[in-house]
């Protein structure tokens, strides 16, 4: 993301992509009442939702999902009112007005906060009733909403980090094919930068980029029982100098520096030729850069082995919901195998469900990497305060690569900033 | 109204009249800015004595405890310094250049009035308007780098809006003195950009306010002292220094005023950031209150905000006094 | 400084001073410094004028431009494309800018006609007429003028939400159809306002309100051409209000500024469209600007100069 990501309360990319369009719950404005039917759906009424598109495309592609969905569920109407930017801010200031729709997006960065706070209504007995149990999505994307026992939302879609390369420069530096480790990485990145003469790799001073060097490396943010911060130890410490010594060394540049809005961007310029990013990059660059060539890989994995962070977005219903039968068989509907496989088409992020994953690969296969790293991907999640924790640490790295402080100061800020921020034990 | 000998009672009902009609007469305002802004004001320090997270029901009385812990809040500081540095480098700057260039606008050239619109126009513009223009500008390869680099200057890494580092430090930094306090980093290049901006925006108002103060001084008084022999920087000094000291403080106090309550510019063009180095008092102030849900928090930050914005002018009252 | 009346008087004298001392004066560093400073004026001034006028025109050019023309910049480009498109206006108008547009006038209208009524009447009560609590109410009223929007924006948020005003028109009219500012701009215009016809109405037994509405108003015509100019302004380039009072998903709520803010957070690499949308935004109240030019510097200097 450009400079100003850091402060961002959530990166909205991380809504755009894996979860594509999400609830799309625009279509049914047919707004006059229908007789009551006998479709398998009890529950009518109204349903608000809303989410985050990127696009007009997207927009497009959710409302006719919605248009299917009336036309299964023709007593519930459904309206959808997108939010194009700053999600996170406006969901909670809907919510502060006791006007917040009855189904929306939660991204899972910070799905916890919602869900410590009460915010989000309990969905395991409608869940129960119609047969929707936890295995039938991936493992660490259901647990990404399930907070003291209870499930809050379902994965509508999701995308892990993949490295997107340009192989006409990695061919012509003379670079074999996409690094797959650490020392490979940098290898290539050198042989790119003699031969461009130009950064080889846009990297973003973001935590929720960091993080994947900091798995890679074996690290994480706390420990399993987010009881303690584990940011101090050497795992820490090895993968901040990859990070940083990539950027320092002039191998790495974030989008600003060489003139892009964010990484997708600089690809698509063609201002450098490797980013880490996901599923959400290729529509944009099917818009702008419709013509250039890319080849996708799984992230180089660092000495612990391979690592990348996972970023999804769950339907969830609004715990004051006035109509939580309706908004359910809403949500339902839109995580099943059939409303999700429509929607993960439009290519921004890859379904939730590992049962209909070999249907989408047949329409996407060189989206092959991002498939397999769903093995090793992490859901990314601090813990209840980690919006606050992730503005700290976004700072910290902001100051590392201006220079204005260097990793072993870095490390530290890092650990206070997260023993601040985090409700721990 | 002059006293009319007998007409003293005849005037009673007229003045009963106005007492009611006066009254009806500023109803309608009074109400709109009693209620939207008199009463806010008083709710605002009501509320900064409770917590006040709008998903929760409860809102207890807390007393002092926002301001115990604004006072020792990280960011409350960093948001302080940067809007005193916001606004000891952007009011002292456009004054200084408003009033040159009203100066030299107020010499015998022609198309005076071409360049006070000229000069004027930024300042009728929508903040976000600038602000979005601006961002563009100072992208990496924008064109204020264009020019910069066409002219043989270096320019800033990471580039403008997305450097963290204080400017003060930076040019210690450049003569050997290491590791300054934060207080004495200075402004950030990112929060100095949108300084220049903000200065680019209304230098031009105060140059036409001071051009219009210029041309209330009559030529006269400067014929008399160029006979006596006073050279122009004594002219300037002595006479039109003093005699624009209403003016003077008009600008300074507008001037405080708007740069201390600046959000517009920061919430489209960088959202607080890099590093926070741009979070003002009054971007916190949403921050806390719209992005926490910390309203009653948020609520203590507008007093204080409203308290030096007050002290402000009321300091600059005291010594620079009224006019005539 | 010297009333206008002192130096009509004085006038004819220092003329004839001038004359006598014109032949006395000594020619020299006097004259030269003149000259140099006109000349440095005209040099500094140009530049200046210069420097306000690039960003402006460089943000029209690139709003004709397509996105990859906006990217590379060369001083041939700089003001003009080399193929002029209309492809960034058409996206802002998909992106609903029309509506913004349509939203940002009609706030403009009520705003202006809301305090024309409001604070011409309170004005004029504040100059003329005598009422228990006067002072003090004036008092109060004008020092709102020193509150910054951001200081009650909190209140003024839990405040339409009990009204259930949030997310309506009336979230972006009610709180600003007076304002402490027009109150005492229409003060200080009706205490320089001459008394004798109103005096002459109140002996012919008119009441207030008929003084006002037929012999103040149509004589304060200039007054509320400056009111409704400041108003206007204001409206149209308002921003943290309406950005606070109506949610993220109310697109067709949307000011200008509000909706330009909005497609700039999300389709931020769309430099071309986004210049669109600022001409757009900026056109109107440029025109507004300068055909009213008079009004909006005499009004704000006056106010200066008075203190």
């Amino acid at each position: 993301m450009s400079g100003n990501a850091g402060s961002r309360l959530v990166d909205r990319r991380s809504f755009v992509k894996g979860s594509a369009a999400g609830l799309a719950a625009a279509a049914a404005w047919a707004s006059y009442l229908r007789e009551t039917s006998a479709i398998a759906a009890q529950a009518s009424g109204e349903v608000r939702l809303t989410g985050q598109t990127a696009s007009p495309e997207e927009e497009e592609l959710l409302r006719q999902v919605l248009d299917t969905f009336a036309e299964q569920f023709p007593d519930i109407t459904v309206n959808y009112e997108p939010v194009p930017s700053d999600y996170l801010i406006k969901l909670q200031t809907d919510i502060a007005a006791g006007n917040a729709a009855d189904v929306f997006y939660v991204g899972n960065e910070w799905a916890q906060d919602f869900m410590s706070r009460g915010v989000l209504l309990a969905i395991d007995d409608y869940m129960e009733a119609d047969g929707v149990t936890a295995d039938q999505f991936y493992e660490n994307l259901i647990n990404a909403y399930t907070w003291e026992g209870q499930t809050y939302g379902l994965p509508k879609d999701w995308s892990p980090l993949g490295m997107v390369y340009d192989p006409a420069v990695l061919e012509s530096a003379g670079v074999s094919g996409p690094p797959t480790t650490w020392e490979e990485l940098r290898t290539a990145a050198e042989a790119i930068v003699e031969s461009t003469g130009q950064p080889a790799l846009a990297l973003e001073a973001a935590f929720d980029r960091f993080i994947l060097f900091l798995y890679q490396a074996g690290g994480n943010v706390t420990n399993e029982d987010v009881t303690e911060v584990t940011l101090g130890d050497d795992a820490t410490r090895e993968a901040l100098d990859m990070y940083y010594g990539l950027y320092a060394d002039g191998l790495s540049a974030t989008s600003a520096d060489v003139g892009g809005q964010w990484p997708g961007d600089a690809f698509a310029q063609g201002l450098v030729p490797i980013v880490f990013e996901g599923n959400w990059m290729f529509p944009f660059l099917n818009t702008n850069a419709p013509d250039k060539e890319y080849g996708i890989a799984e992230l180089p994995a660092g000495p612990a082995g391979k690592g990348t962070p996972a970023f999804t977005n769950s339907y969830s219903i609004f715990y004051q919901s006035q109509n939580p039968d309706a908004a359910w068989t809403l949500v339902n509907y839109l995580t099943g195998a059939e409303g999700m496989l429509t929607w993960t088409s439009l290519g921004l992020a890859m379904p939730a469900r590992p049962g209909i994953a070999d249907q989408w690969l047949e329409i996407f296969p060189e989206r092959e990497p991002y498939l397999a790293s769903g093995e090793y991907a992490t859901a990314v999640q601090y813990g209840p305060g980690g919006q606050q924790f992730a503005e700290d640490a976004n700072s910290v790295l902001q100051l590392l690569y201006a220079g204005e402080i260097d990793t072993t100061e870095a490390q530290t800020r890092l650990v206070e900033a997260a023993e601040n921020a985090l409700d721990l034990g | 109204m002059v006293a009319l000998p007998g007409r003293r009672r005849s005037r009673d009902p007229l003045a009963a009249e106005d007492a009611v009609a006066g009254w009806l007469f500023i109803l309608p305002a009074v109400a709109i800015v009693g209620t939207f802004i008199l009463w806010p004001i008083l709710q605002v320090f009501w509320l900064s004595f409770h917590e006040w997270s709008v998903i929760t029901p409860e809102r207890p009385w807390v007393g002092l405890d926002n301001y115990r812990d604004l006072f020792n809040d990280a960011d409350f500081q960093l948001a302080l310094r940067n809007t005193i540095w916001f606004a000891l480098g952007v009011v002292p700057t456009q004054t200084v250049l408003g009033l040159i260039l009203a100066v030299l606008a107020n010499q015998k050239i022609r198309g005076r009035s071409f360049f006070r619109t000229a000069f004027y126009f930024p300042s009728i513009s929508s903040s976000v308007v600038i602000s979005i223009i601006f961002l563009w500008l100072y992208a990496q390869r924008g064109l204020i780098n264009f020019v910069l680099q066409k002219m043989g200057f270096p320019t800033p890494q990471p580039p403008w809006l997305s450097n963290p580092r204080g400017v003060v430090e930076m040019a210690l930094n450049a003569v050997g003195i290491e590791s300054v306090s934060v207080w004495l980093a200075g402004p950030s290049v990112a929060l100095l950009s949108i300084m220049m901006m903000n200065i680019w925006t209304t230098m031009g108002t105060m140059m036409v306010v001071f051009l219009a103060g210029l041309q209330d001084i009559p030529g006269d008084v400067y014929e008399a002292a160029s006979i006596d022999g006073a050279s122009r920087r004594q002219q300037f000094f002595d006479i039109t220094v003093p005699m624009l000291r209403p003016v003077i403080f008009f600008v300074l106090t507008l001037g405080f005023i708007g740069t201390f309550q600046v959000f517009d510019q920061i919430f489209v063009m960088t959202s607080g950031g890099p590093a926070k180095s741009t979070i003002t008092l009054g971007y916190l102030i949403y921050q806390q209150g719209f992005g926490n849900f910390a309203m009653g928090y948020a609520a203590a930050i507008a007093v204080v905000l409203f308290a030096i914005i007050m002290s402000i002018f009321l300091i600059q009252r005291r010594i620079l006094g009224r006019a005539d | 400084m010297a009333s206008v009346d002192q130096r009509a008087v004085a006038a004819p004298v220092i003329a004839e001073a001038e004359r006598d001392f014109a032949q006395v004066r000594p020619v020299g560093s006097q004259d030269r410094a003149d000259v140099f400073l006109r000349l440095l004026a005209y040099v500094v001034l140009v530049l200046v004028a210069l420097i306000m006028f690039v960003p402006f025109a460089y943000a029209v050019a690139t709003s004709f431009k397509t996105r990859p023309e906006a990217l590379q910049i060369s001083f041939e480009t700089m003001l003009w494309p080399r193929n002029p498109t209309l492809e960034a206006y058409r996206i802002a108008w998909d992106a609903n800018v029309g509506r913004w547009f349509l939203n940002s006038v009609v706030v403009a209208l009520v705003w202006i006609v809301g305090r024309i009524v409001s604070c011409s009447m309170a004005g004029y009560a504040f100059a003329r007429m005598r009422f228990p609590g006067r002072d003090l109410v004036f008092l109060l009223v004008v020092s709102t003028m020193m509150v910054p929007g951001i200081v009650t924006i909190i209140p003024k948020f839990i405040l339409l939400q009990d009204l259930k005003l949030l997310n309506t028109y009336g979230a972006l009219t009610v709180p600003f159809l007076a304002d402490g500012f027009a109150i005492f701009l229409m003060k200080q215009f009706f205490e320089s306002f001459p008394n004798e016809i109103e005096e002459a109405a109140r002996v012919d037994g008119a009441n207030r309100f008929q003084i006002f509405s037929q012999i103040v108003v149509p004589n304060a015509i200039p007054a509320i051409t400056a009111l409704t100019i400041f108003t206007f302004q204001s409206s149209w380039n308002a921003f943290l209000e309406p950005l606070i009072f109506i949610s993220g998903n109310r697109s067709d709520l949307f000011t200008l500024p509000v909706g330009l803010a909005n497609f700039k957070g999300a389709y931020y690499t769309d430099q071309p469209t986004l210049m669109a949308m600022s001409v757009i935004t900026t056109v109107p109240i440029a025109i507004f600007f300068i055909v009213f030019q008079r009004y909006f510097i005499e009004s704000s200097t006056s106010s200066a100069v008075k203190g």
